[in-house]
C-alpha cells in the first residue's frame, strides 16, 4: 500500500538528494499527505557519481573503482523496522530499494586482484541481496545490522576465496580453480551501498569512505591499520607481530592487517570487514 | 651468532629446525661461511631449509644472480647491470637492480654479487644501495647435502646488518627473518616441483 493522496515533490529536497546521492528528508516529516513530501523510503535518486584516480607515486596504477548505479533492490526491513514503516503506511514485507553500489580496491604487488574485485564483488553482493529477502523475519536494529554483518562477510570470504583459489569461480564458462594472481598480490575492498534512506559501508583493509556533507567531511569507514589496538591484539593472538618499519607493519612487511589476498604477509586468511550504516534522518 | 660450545658440546641454534645430528653434520659449513663479525648496531641470523630435492636442482636456481625471482617473493623486476669485461658470466663484482613489488617498506635494491662457488655450491651477495632500511647487509647462503634415509639437502641463508635508527634487532630480524623464511619457502616448492616433475637435472657442476 503506497502512501496515498498528494505526492509533490518538494523541489528543494530533491535537488539536495540528488546532490548528495542520497536522500536526507526528515522522517518524522514523511507519510502520506504531510505536508505534501514523500516518504524518504519512496524516493527513487539516481546518485550523480564521477571517478577520478592517479597512481600518485607509484610506478603503475594499482587501484580499482568500481560505480554500479541501481545494482540491485535492497528490502527494506534490512534498512527500517516493521512498526516505522506500518507507521509510515508502507508494505513492509514487499517494498525495495533501489540500491547504487560504489567501491574501491587499491591492489598491492599487482592490479589483479584490485581489477577481479571491481568486477565480481557487485555480482556476489546482488546475489546475496536476492537471496536474503526470503530470511527477513522480526528484525530489530540490531538484527538489521546483523544481516548487513553476514551479507558482507560471505561476500567478502568468497571473494577471497576465489582469488586464492580455494573456491571455484567461472571464466568464460568454465569452472576455474587456479588463483587470480599470486601469493603475494592483494587488494583492499572498501564498498557503499547506497539507497534513498541510508548508506550502508563496509570495509577491508586501509582504503577510506569519507562523506561530504556541506562543508563538513565524516569518515564512515575504518581502517584496519596494524597497529589499530583491536588488530594488533587479533594479530598477536595469531603468532604475528607488529613493527614499525616505515610505519606499522605487520612483520613489518604489509602496512594493513586485511585484505583480500595477499596470504603470504598477512600470514592469516582469516578476516572480517567492518559494517559501519549511516542512517540519515535518524 | 651462536657460540661453539665447550669440549664440542652441540649445540644447534634455537629455532632452526635442525636435529642435532643433522646440525653436527652442517658445521664445517657453518663455521666456514655463516659466521660473521657483528659490532655494535648489527644484527645477524641463520635460517635453515630442508627440501627434498637433489642439491644439483637447489643450486641450479640459488645460483641465478641474474634471476632471483624464480625463487624470491616480492620482487617486480630484477635487470643484471652489464659489464663489458664480463659479458653474460656471472662473477663476484656483478651489480643487479632489483625493484620490489607495491605495498612493502622498500622499492628499490640495488645488489653486489660476492661470492659463486659452483664446486663448494656457495652465494654471496650483498646491498650496495636502494630504497629500504637495510643498510650493510651481507648475506651467504649454501647448498648442503645431508647423508641419511633419502634425498635431504638442506639450504642455510644467513645475514648480517645494521640494526635501523629506531628500531631493536629484534625488529630487524624479525623483518630481515620473515622474508628469508618466506623466500626458503617457496625455494623448496620451485625446487621440489621441478624435481617431481623429473625434469633433467640443469648443467649446474
Amino acid at each position: 500500500m503506497a502512501a496515498a493522496a498528494i505526492c509533490v515533490e518538494d523541489e528543494a529536497a530533491c535537488a539536495a538528494a540528488e546532490c548528495a546521492g542520497i536522500g536526507n528528508l526528515d522522517l518524522a516529516a514523511a507519510g502520506a499527505g504531510a505536508g505534501g513530501k514523500r516518504s524518504v523510503y519512496l524516493m527513487d535518486c539516481a546518485p550523480v557519481w564521477g571517478c577520478a584516480s592517479t597512481r600518485g607515486r607509484s610506478t603503475e596504477m594499482e587501484d580499482a573503482c568500481a560505480a554500479a548505479p541501481r545494482f540491485a533492490d535492497v528490502p527494506v526491513r534490512l534498512l527500517a523496522s516493521r512498526r516505522d514503516l506500518d507507521r509510515l503506511g508502507l508494505d513492509a514485507d514487499t517494498l525495495r530499494l533501489p540500491a547504487h553500489l560504489f567501491g574501491v580496491f587499491d591492489g598491492h604487488g599487482g592490479a589483479e586482484v584490485a581489477s577481479y574485485c571491481r568486477e565480481r564483488l557487485q555480482v556476489l553482493l546482488r546475489q546475496e541481496l536476492r537471496l536474503l529477502s526470503k530470511d527477513l523475519g522480526e528484525t530489530s536494529e540490531a538484527d538489521m545490522k546483523e544481516h548487513w554483518d553476514e551479507l558482507f562477510t560471505r561476500c567478502f570470504q568468497r571473494l577471497d576465496d576465489e582469488v586464492s583459489g580455494q573456491a571455484s569461480r567461472l571464466v568464460g564458462g568454465v569452472q576455474e580453480t587456479r588463483p587470480v594472481a599470486a601469493e603475494n598480490v592483494g587488494s583492499t575492498a572498501v564498498v557503499a551501498v547506497v539507497c534513498s534512506s541510508h548508506v550502508v559501508v563496509a570495509n577491508c583493509g586501509d582504503s577510506r569512505v569519507v562523506l561530504c556533507r556541506g562543508k563538513e567531511p565524516l569518515e564512515l569507514s575504518i581502517d584496519h591499520k596494524p597497529d589499530r589496538k583491536d588488530e594488533r591484539a587479533r594479530i598477536e593472538a595469531l603468532g604475528g607481530k607488529v613493527i614499525q618499519w616505515n610505519g606499522y607493519r605487520v612483520s613489518g612487511i604489509l602496512a594493513m592487517s586485511r585484505s583480500i589476498g595477499m596470504y603470504i604477509a598477512s600470514g592469516t586468511k582469516s578476516w572480517q570487514n567492518d559494517l559501519f550504516p549511516f542512517l540519515s534522518g535518524m | 651468532m651462536d657460540q661453539q660450545g665447550a669440549g664440542g658440546d652441540v649445540e644447534v641454534p634455537a629455532g632452526l629446525g635442525l636435529t642435532a645430528a643433522e646440525y653436527e653434520q652442517l658445521r664445517p659449513t657453518v663455521d666456514a661461511h655463516h659466521r660473521y663479525a657483528v659490532g655494535e648496531g648489527q644484527c645477524s641470523s641463520l635460517l635453515a631449509q630442508r627440501i627434498h630435492a637433489p642439491p644439483a636442482a637447489v643450486w641450479a636456481i640459488v645460483r641465478r644472480f641474474d634471476c632471483p625471482q624464480v625463487y624470491k617473493h616480492f620482487i617486480r623486476s630484477c635487470a643484471v647491470r652489464p659489464d663489458p669485461d664480463a659479458g653474460d658470466a656471472l662473477r663476484p663484482g656483478r651489480l643487479r637492480e632489483v625493484c620490489v613489488i607495491s605495498g612493502l617498506p622498500a622499492s628499490t635494491s640495488t645488489e653486489r654479487l660476492d661470492h659463486l662457488d659452483d664446486a663448494a655450491r656457495v652465494f654471496g651477495f650483498s646491498i650496495t644501495g636502494g630504497e629500504h632500511r637495510l643498510r650493510n647487509y651481507r648475506s651467504v647462503t649454501t647448498v648442503s647435502e645431508l647423508a641419511g634415509p633419502g634425498i635431504c639437502t638442506v639450504v642455510l641463508e644467513s645475514y648480517a646488518v645494521d640494526v635501523p635508527d629506531g628500531n631493536t634487532e629484534d625488529d630487524t630480524r624479525l623483518f630481515a627473518d620473515t622474508v628469508i623464511r618466506l623466500n626458503l619457502q617457496k625455494l623448496k616448492s620451485v625446487a621440489e616441483a621441478s624435481t617431481s616433475s623429473s625434469a633433467p637435472p640443469p648443467p649446474s657442476e
